[in-house]
């Protein structure tokens, strides 16, 4: 089996990419730009030049040099685009056969989870238990309006629309025992802010186990873990 | 006494701004309103930035916060920026290309009054009990439906949105008309400054990116209040307006950054001390990015799901279009190259805007990667980025523009040491509100309430940012302020610049110039009086050696004058239009009998128009010796192309919203699958309705043959038979309507039936307009009022029944036969 | 310039290719209908522009004008069709 890379890894090394080559570009410039006005800026009283107000001037002709900056600039940024186009292919398409599938609905104002175990459909609202090291599918689509569903860590989001289902993948961490959020990105009416879930993440054998059992246990230990990680929050101070 | 003369005072002020048609007078009422929309939005943004410096903050509730970043972001893009630029366009263009005023004056002036009609109906929206728009400025789909938005607030919103669009249009017209057929003697296209050049690119933007908008826009208003469901159903819904919003949404932004980037590579070119390093790649460049700002929209729909090939190509054009603006950047710099630059405050303007240009423009390029939108998406790296390019660099621009131009203005200088406060506060609070922004690039946009302890000190900082933003504004107003009531007199050209609008007085005269400025073909600039312009060939008149030349030399110029003859006429009809249009849209929203009184004021308006009209108080033949290469010197007939090409959009988008309904496969599970053409409608019908239309255009065009040869009998002949036949039409359409709603096929039958009520709908309301032109035409020519371009009158009007002959041949077929 | 007979022979062909469009598509002669009526729409398009409208007459930047409208039309549809063909429809209960 092949290893699959995860989304933020992906992501972080497009971004640094990214990044590199901007400081490169934008900062030969920025420099270039700097060093023209320090160089050719006016000294004290020195208020002669030879252009007389009552004529056109059009342009000064560009020279070869400069020419080949521009060209050289532009292969930069397209080659860095095209660079990206595997990696967003990548990130397209769920790279294992055996993603776990999580079917997601947005709703006014809070994202619904539901897990299919044996032909039984398993369902929470607010938070979702995933296990770790695993590619995780969901399936992503909207009761009512346009929202967005995301997670902050793993960069990537996915629109949630009505009557469309959307399909986006990570891969959990390896050790369990995270908790990520997963937000809305797209204005969805005044409880937007408050589109907020948790995935909370469980040891890869006893999610398995669970789900294995039949929907009963699975449905129990879902909810344990889901009530264990509220108390702990409100054990919190 | 004293009372009742300030009062006539009084008065007569007022009446000279509601009546103005000078393009100077225009030029100011806009920049002053745009300016007033600016606080009012820059206020909003203040109060939710002050919501955000605080986590789980109180302040605002989350209705108010959505109802401010709403508001701010419309009131900013559509009513502050672009008619700002509009304002400087309407003053210096005419100035910069050497004319007396815009092609169409009176125009004009109705795209002003309509502009702020608009704007107050966006406004109007927080005295509603349930407050303001509050959906984004997006707007997106299918939040806005009634159903989930009942308030009126959007309501007025798109009203508003689809009223500019008009206005917008009506300006593109003007614009175009005016820079293809009014240039200077020996003005050449390529010797236009680059501010003039980067309107000519702003206006064709708009003539092509406004109509999709304003079709978006009464959809969604038929959706809330007839009862269609274009965007809340499904079937097309989201996506459908994503396509049509952003098919708009994305030319909007080079839309509002070009007059920026042309004012400022005016401006570092005057003050730097040489001409423009490489116009013509600066010129290329933006060629290049008008025509890709087109091919970029769907880089806003990279999450959305949809098939990944045709976002793969959209991910290439968009980084495609970073090229030209790279190239436009580097020339600019370039252009310091031997310069001797000169630290005013318009040149440290300009020069921030470069900087901010810089990085605003390379953090955008991360976003044309789908990979790394998928990170970016709908968070604040997103807000910092375009707030880079449209406060950073467009408002810096337009701050650069306003103090260059400000001794032409107004006839004063502003004070140095104030405005230079202003610049160092502006530039400390642009850079301390956004550059955070980029840090916390995981913080979603648009959360009035977050619980994260890492993005409170980033968010606290933004909010110091602004509220220095906000006190620089208030410097700038206090300089501005000052300066016009205590500034030492301008001189007319302080910065020894070498553009057109600088060989005038400061303030200009009515008539901008005395005498015709020519440019000779050595490139100076010298007037002729206007009887020696009308007299000499082109060939003459820019060899520049004509007896009775003035040269130039920046002094004052006592070249004699006779040209008040051109004095302005003034006219009160825009303003009543615009009166109009606020009542009756406003009423539409709210009262019926607000509705009607707008439709009376409306009616009564457009009677004076076409009386004015009609007794040729506006009419003004284009001089002969003025440039117009490569257009016809009839600004009718340019005026009516540039119509039709915003015609071909507003039909097009429909036609692409029936394209998008059928192959979309949603629709085919959620409702009955759409129907062939011949199952619902009469074909027999639709083919006599097809052979009445094409007939109708064959009549008009007999009408047009009659008239260029003098035939009166056959050109009132051929108008009389297009009217009765063009009436016949929209007979036959009423009935075929009656039917379909007899038999079931009414709107509530799905959205198969609802295109095409939409679709022939806009299109009788085309044949009802066409009808009123050219009953309007037929009764000039009967009682012999035709002016002295009596054919090109026809043909404008034959120009405008091609076109809604041609939607008829799309429209038969797709929706009768397929 | 246009005279009598050219308008009335234009006119012709239009009132010409619309029946025997109709008849095509309602004898189910043409394979893919909405390809045959949107060519057929172009031709009598071009047809009424050119000659009706004098597009003939005007210079290249008139042309182009129009001419840029429609593309960018064609733009729009080819992008809003091709972008949702291949969504996957679904609704939760």
């Amino acid at each position: 089996m092949v290893e699959v890379l995860s989304t933020d890894a992906i992501w972080w090394s497009l971004f640094t990419m990214f990044t590199a080559a901007g400081l490169i570009l934008a900062g030969t410039v920025t420099l270039i730009f700097l060093y023209l006005i320090y160089r050719y800026r006016v000294k004290g009283s020195e208020d002669k030049d030879e252009l007389e107000p009552g004529r056109i001037y059009v342009e000064t002709p560009a020279k070869g040099s400069s020419r080949l900056l521009l060209v050289f600039t532009g292969i930069i940024v397209l080659s860095l685009i095209v660079a990206t186009f595997d990696e967003t292919i990548y990130l397209e398409r769920t790279p294992s056969e055996e993603a776990f599938v999580i079917w997601v609905t947005g709703f006014q104002f809070g994202w619904q989870f539901d897990y299919n175990v044996d032909g039984e459909t398993i369902t929470t609202i607010g938070a979702v238990v995933v296990p770790s090291d695993t590619v995780i599918e969901f399936k992503v689509t909207s009761r009512d309006v346009f929202h967005t569903f995301g997670f902050a860590e793993f960069k990537v989001k996915i629109d949630a629309l009505p009557g469309i289902v959307n399909s986006m993948w990570i891969k959990t961490p390896e050790e369990p025992g995270e908790v990520y959020k997963a937000y809305c990105y797209e204005l969805c009416g005044i409880g937007h802010s408050l589109m907020v879930a948790d995935m909370i993440v469980v040891d890869k054998n006893e999610f398995f186990q669970a789900y294995e059992a039949g929907p009963q246990e699975f449905r129990n230990f879902i909810n344990q873990v889901i009530s264990e990680y509220r108390a702990s929050l409100q054990g919190a101070p | 006494m004293a009372g009742a003369e300030f009062f006539g005072r009084l008065t007569r002020w007022i009446l000279r701004w509601l009546t103005t048609t000078n393009h100077k007078d225009i030029g100011i009422l806009y920049m002053v309103t745009s300016v007033y929309f600016f606080f009012i939005a820059g206020v909003l943004a203040l109060l939710f930035r002050t919501q955000l410096a605080m986590p789980a903050s109180e302040f605002l509730t989350g209705k108010a916060y959505y109802e401010a970043v709403t508001v701010h972001g419309l009131i900013m893009l559509l009513w502050f920026a672009s008619p700002f630029a509009a304002g400087l366009a309407n003053y210096f263009v005419p100035l910069q290309i050497g004319a007396r005023d815009l092609a169409f004056p009176r125009l004009n002036a109705l795209s002003y009054w309509l502009y702020l009609a608009s704007g107050i109906l966006v406004i109007l929206g927080f005295l509603a009990e349930a407050g303001a728009i509050d959906v984004g400025w997006t707007m997106y789909a299918p939040l806005t439906s009634k159903d989930f938005t009942p308030s009126p607030g959007v309501d007025l919103a798109v009203l508003g949105v689809a009223l500019l669009s008009l206005s917008v249009t009506i300006s593109t017209i003007n614009f175009l008309v005016t820079i293809a057929t009014m240039r200077a003697p020996g003005l050449s296209w390529f010797k236009l400054p680059m501010f003039t050049w980067s309107i000519i690119f702003t206006m064709i933007l708009m003539l092509y990116a406004f109509p999709p908008l304003m079709v978006g826009a009464a959809i969604l208003w038929i959706d809330r209040n007839i009862g269609t469901e274009f965007f809340s159903s499904p079937a097309g819904g989201a996506l459908l307006w994503d396509h049509l919003f952003w098919f708009f949404g994305h030319p909007e932004v080079y839309i509002l950054l070009f007059p920026a980037l042309g004012a400022i590579a005016d401006i570092v070119s005057t003050f730097a001390r040489r001409p423009l390093y490489a116009k013509r790649y600066i010129l290329t460049a933006f060629f290049l990015a008008t025509i890709l700002s087109f091919l970029v929209w769907m880089h806003h729909m990279f999450v959305t799901g949809t098939n990944l090939y045709t976002r793969l190509f959209y991910s290439f054009t968009t980084i495609l279009i970073s090229i030209p603006f790279e190239m436009a950047t580097v020339s600019l710099i370039l252009t310091l190259y031997k310069g001797k630059i000169r630290f005013t405050i318009p040149m440290l303007f300009a020069l921030a805007a470069i900087f901010h240009f810089i990085l605003g423009g390379s953090t955008g390029v991360y976003l044309g990667s789908i990979a790394l939108d998928k990170g970016f998406r709908g968070t604040y790296w997103v807000v910092a980025h375009f707030h880079y390019i449209l406060v950073g660099t467009m408002l810096f621009g337009f701050f650069a523009a306003l103090y260059y131009w400000f001794p032409k203005i107004t006839g004063k200088m502003y004070n140095k040491k104030l405005a230079l406060l202003h610049f160092i506060l502006a530039t400390i609070g642009v850079n301390l509100t956004f550059f955070p922004q980029f840090i916390i690039f995981d913080m979603p946009r648009r959360y009035f309430t977050y619980d994260v302890p890492e993005w409170l000190t980033f968010n606290q900082l933004s909010t110091l940012g602004s509220y220095i933003f906000g006190l620089s504004m208030i410097v700038a107003l206090i300089t501005i302020v000052h300066g016009l009531l205590r500034g030492s007199p301008a001189p007319e050209n302080p910065w020894r610049a070498w553009t057109l609008e600088w060989l005038t007085k400061s303030p200009p005269p009515p008539e901008n110039f005395e005498g015709v400025p020519v440019v000779t073909n050595d490139g100076r600039v010298v007037f002729v009086s206007e009887e020696v312009a009308e007299k000499s060939s082109r060939s003459e008149l820019v060899s520049g050696k004509l007896a009775g030349v003035q040269p130039l030399t920046g002094a004052s110029h006592a070249a004699p004058s006779h040209s008040h003859a051109h004095s302005h006429p003034v006219s009160i009809d825009p303003f009543i239009l615009g009166v109009g249009s606020l009542l009756a849209l406003f009423g539409l929203v709210v009262n019926k009998f607000i509705l009607a009184a707008g439709i009376a004021v409306l009616a009564w308006g457009l009677y004076r128009w076409l009386r004015d009209e009609l007794n040729d108080r506006f009419h003004a033949e284009i001089p002969k010796y003025l440039e117009t290469w490569p257009f016809p010197r009839s600004k009718l007939r340019n005026g009516m192309w540039v119509f039709i090409a915003s015609e071909v959009m507003v039909f097009g988008s429909i036609l692409s919203a029936y394209f998008f309904i059928r192959f979309n496969p949603v629709g085919k599970v959620l409702e009955e699958p759409w129907p062939p053409g011949y199952m619902i409608h009469d074909v027999g019908i639709g083919i006599i309705n097809t052979m009445i239309m094409f007939t109708s255009t064959l009549s008009f065009a007999m009408a047009y043959l009659g008239v260029r040869k003098g035939d009166n009998i056959l050109a009132q002949l051929g108008m009389i038979g297009t009217i009765f036949l063009g009436s016949l039409f929209l007979i036959v359409k009423y009935f075929e309507w009656k039917e379909l709603f007899a038999a079931g096929y009414g709107l509530d039958w799905g959205l198969a039936t609802q295109t095409y009520f939409l679709a022939t709908g806009v299109h009788g309301l085309h044949v009802a307009l066409g009808l009123l032109l050219t009953t309007y035409t037929l009764f000039k020519l009967y009682a012999g009022r035709l002016g002295p371009q009596r054919s090109e009158e026809v043909l404008m009007v034959a120009i405008y029944w091609g076109i809604v002959e041609i939607v008829w041949t799309f429209i038969f077929p797709l929706f009768y036969l397929v | 310039m246009a005279d009598a007979k050219t308008y009335i022979a234009v006119w012709a062909v239009l009132v010409g290719s619309a029946l025997a469009e109709a008849w095509v598509v309602l004898s189910g002669i043409a394979v893919n209908t909405l390809a045959f009526v949107t060519s057929v729409a172009l031709f009598q398009s071009a047809l009424i522009a050119l000659f009706f409208q004098h597009l003939r007459e005007e210079s290249f930047a008139i042309k182009g004008m129009g001419i840029g409208g429609a593309a960018l039309v064609v733009v729009l549809i080819v992008a809003a069709v091709t972008s949702v063909i291949s969504c996957t429809p679904y609704f939760p209960q």
